[in-house]
């Protein structure tokens, strides 16, 4: 055996993870609704009840979803899916990984804002680069193609955008739109595969 | 021959076989699971998991309780501090030989 036993461990773990697909339809609704929330920001009149409710939405409602978005994924499993998926009790996350993510983001986010400051059209590839990377490495980490396939569509797109002339925000809503409707098919498709395996 | 690939035949031979090295692996990077989740998560069959299980049980790797969530009868496995230790002596070795 040449993996190192716990690297094998998280592997599975990764693609236990995502076995049913629900992670990911998770994700693509999210990203559905962020692009739809930025859409919107940007079409409704100005200072209207419509936009308002957009940015708030956007500012305070989005985070709680993300955030809330795992245990919700646990939650309907424990709750309707114990025979297929199993039972599992993950240990808690440890405080060094909260501790190395907030060092990244405290890295990456003044690079970002000074790119963005600098040529506002770089936050398209800019995001399309920091998610595709994303993607890249959960789907490697548990070999799974289709993530990996749609960090490679993300940021593909986000280039295409980038060199368009869209506007960036409806160029930033078109982007979490494909990204969403891609996690939403792949997510389902996988969701309705494991729902027919006989195992 | 090096002392490092000397002591590969110290190897625990019960955690060296692939199927239970998975399986042990997957419990220490848990709190517990039950049966269907190493069944699913690791792709060995029943019959195959649960002799695998027995195994690790009479060696005292694992430790497993039956117990009921709702209606639902769970078989949950946990590795215990004697299957950590062996595991962690197992990855030294290997590592130290690779």
């Amino acid at each position: 055996m040449k993996d190192d036993p716990k690297v094998l461990a998280n592997r599975l773990l990764q693609r236990a993870w995502n076995r049913d697909g629900l992670p990911e339809i998770g994700s693509g609704l999210t990203f559905l609704v962020t692009g739809g929330l930025i859409y919107a920001q940007e079409v409704l009149p100005r200072r209207s009840p419509g936009q308002i409710t957009a940015i708030l939405a956007f500012a305070f409602g989005l985070p709680v979803v993300c955030l809330g978005l795992q245990p919700m994924v646990k939650r309907v499993r424990s709750q309707w899916l114990i025979q297929r998926s199993g039972y599992v009790e993950h240990v808690p996350f440890r405080k060094r990984n909260y501790l190395w993510a907030l060092a990244v983001m405290a890295i990456v986010a003044p690079l970002v804002f000074l790119a963005v400051n600098h040529e506002e059209r770089l936050l398209l590839p800019i995001t399309g680069a920091l998610g595709a990377l994303l993607g890249g490495l959960i789907g490697w980490r548990g070999r799974m193609v289709r993530l990996m396939a749609g960090g490679a569509l993300l940021l593909v797109s986000a280039v295409l955008l980038a060199l368009s002339s869209i506007p960036v925000q409806i160029g930033m809503a078109v982007l979490f739109g494909l990204q969403g409707l891609y996690y939403l098919i792949t997510g389902g498709v996988v969701f309705l595969r494991f729902m027919h395996d006989e195992r | 021959m090096s002392a490092e690939i000397q002591r590969l035949g110290e190897v625990d031979r019960m955690i060296h076989e692939p199927s239970r090295l998975m399986v042990v692996a997957l419990l220490a990077a848990v709190k517990e699971a039950d049966f269907q989740y190493l069944h699913q998560s690791t792709g060995l069959s029943k019959g195959n998991l649960s002799v695998h299980l027995s195994k690790l049980e009479t060696a005292g790797y694992v430790a497993i309780e039956k117990t009921f969530r709702g209606k639902y009868p769970l078989t949950i496995c946990r590795i215990t501090d004697r299957g950590r230790e062996v595991l962690e002596g197992y990855r030294a070795i290997i590592k130290a030989a690779l």
